[in-house]
């Protein structure tokens, strides 16, 4: 054993060159290696040596680490050189091992997963978030991958899938949404988050998942398009302007000016509504108690005619935005003598407020929903109402006959796993019916 | 493919780079630059990389390579791109 760490990174230098390898000492338990011009005999000898994980060394570069063996290289010549090396150098002797991609265990690894997804997902990421999306769906536990880093252990990455009921043809499909996907920084090169995105979808696919869908972002499209994956659909963000102080604010620097500007403006926001007309054919009003089974026998009937949708009983409602940790959503409900008839739920926070979900046994009744929408905003003194609608739906309609205007659109992806062709599902012409409500990042 | 050397490598991609990546023209990118911390490279600048190496350069890049390693410099990628044809710096 060599005694101080300057004789034994001397000894591995000159071991290495035994073996036709330039040594660079790295970081502490790091050794990078870079072949030598005319060294190609030992790049079957790195084969051999470092089995799984040879790609690494075909860069020409690797990372040691304790636990390698070279149990292989008993007929080449170098052996025993290299072997001194690695028993010289225990701390520094193990090639790195390509990432490691596992389950993980919502419970048991509850402290580490949230530390990870509150450092580099958001600092929203908090425990009550967790509990609540990933413990206490009412349509199942969420499923999580990690990838770690072979020599250390450390994840480096995290992919999350929450269950959904899709409703399909009569039929209701277990489906997934994807969430929290997110790769510590020095690991963002593409690669870890291929092998984690990859393994969700295999095991999703293989445990008879029908339908998987995501709304990913700028950096997760990179990793689909790798996987051939690509967006079906887009989620075009419908805006409304109730109020115009906002942007006079932004654009006039006189307040006094601004204020008449704006008077002048919301008036005139104010007379192109009212040609929109509220309805008495329903009684709408707020829903101050958590849904109740009339949810789930209603949703029951308005949902087929939506085409695949996700199941929207009144355990999930009320889990989804009454129970919501960190999000205040209001109900909207829509009833004829007694009987409901639909809903809206909406998130208004300061001068915002978002359409989160919208559903109905008409269009008619839903389009009264949203009307009485535009009126308690602009009451609020919101500025714009939006409701993040798919490109594709026929409900969007609703949204431009009360005067809401297509603004940015960002991607969607839609997945038939295997389970689902096999059994011949009806995919409802392939019509989804998404909205900000069925996303969960 | 060309002969090729380190330098003529570098060379091609550095030029890649400061066409395509405006961070890139910006910061300024030398051998040792740290691409993906200082954000020049993001995961879609990754596929962006990867599609004009395997047309530059001739070869097919395997999803095992696209780790840090192999993108984290100017240096890094040239070496990996050497590498894959078979010589070592």
């Amino acid at each position: 054993m060599i005694p101080s760490s300057a004789h034994r990174g001397r000894a591995i230098v000159d071991e290495a060159a035994n073996l036709g390898l330039k040594i660079h000492l790295a970081q502490q338990n790091s050794v990078k290696f870079n072949f030598m011009n005319g060294i190609g005999p030992y790049v079957s000898l790195a084969d051999s040596v470092l089995s799984k994980s040879t790609s690494h060394f075909h860069e020409g570069r690797s990372v040691v680490s304790p636990s390698f063996t070279i149990g292989a290289m008993d007929s080449d010549p170098a052996r025993k050189s290299l072997q001194n090396f690695v028993t010289a150098e225990p701390n520094k002797s193990v090639p790195q091992m390509a990432n490691l991609v596992r389950r993980a265990e919502v419970h048991e690894e509850k402290a580490t997963l949230m530390a990870f997804l509150s450092s580099y997902l958001s600092p929203d990421a908090d425990e009550a978030r967790y509990e609540w999306l990933y413990c206490k769906n009412p349509e199942g536990m969420a499923r999580v991958w990690v990838v770690c880093e072979s020599r250390t252990g450390m994840i480096i990455g995290v992919a999350a899938a929450f269950p959904r009921r899709i409703h399909c043809g009569g039929k209701e499909v277990r489906g997934y949404v994807l969430g929290d996907f997110c790769i510590h920084p020095d690991h963002r090169s593409l690669g870890p988050a291929l092998a984690l995105q990859k393994r969700s979808l295999e095991d999703l696919s293989g445990e008879g998942a029908g339908f998987v869908f995501d709304f990913p972002s700028t950096s997760m499209l990179a990793i689909y398009k790798r996987l051939r994956i690509e967006p079906q659909e887009s989620v075009i963000r419908f805006a409304k302007p109730l109020r115009a102080d906002r942007q006079i604010r932004q654009r006039i620097p006189s307040k006094a000016a601004g204020r008449t500007l704006a008077v002048a403006a919301n008036a005139a926001f104010r007379l192109r509504d009212a040609g929109l007309g509220r309805s008495n054919a329903w009684t709408i009003s707020e829903e101050t108690e958590p849904c109740g089974e009339e949810f789930t026998l209603a949703t029951q009937r308005w949902v087929p005619r939506m085409g695949l949708c996700a199941r929207r009983n009144a355990d999930y409602l009320n889990w989804r935005f009454l129970q919501h940790p960190q999000r205040r959503y209001q109900f909207l409900t829509a009833r004829k003598d007694g009987r409901l008839c639909g809903f809206l739920i909406y998130h208004w926070a300061g001068e915002d407020a978002t359409v989160v979900d919208l559903l109905g046994e008409e269009d008619a009744v839903c389009k009264a929903l949203l009307v009485e929408t535009i009126a308690i905003m602009r009451g609020n003194g919101v500025n714009t109402v939006s409701a993040p609608f798919l490109s594709s739906h026929a409900g969007r309609e609703i949204l431009e006959d009360c005067g809401f205007k297509p603004r940015e659109s960002t991607p969607v992806i839609l997945l038939t796993l295997p389970w689902a062709a096999n059994r011949q599902v009806d995919q409802g012409a392939n019509c989804w019916y998404l909205t900000h409500g069925d996303r969960e990042s | 493919m060309d002969q090729i050397t380190t330098g003529s490598i570098e060379q091609r991609i550095h030029a890649f780079l400061l066409d395509k990546f405006p961070l890139a023209r910006k910061a300024g990118v030398g051998r040792d630059t740290a691409l993906l911390e200082k954000g020049i490279l993001d995961s879609l600048g990754i596929l962006d990389v990867v599609s004009f190496l395997e047309t530059e350069f001739s070869i097919v890049i395997g999803d095992e390579e696209l780790v840090p390693e192999n993108f984290q410099t100017l240096g890094t990628l040239s070496s990996f791109i050497l590498k894959k044809n078979g010589k070592s710096e």
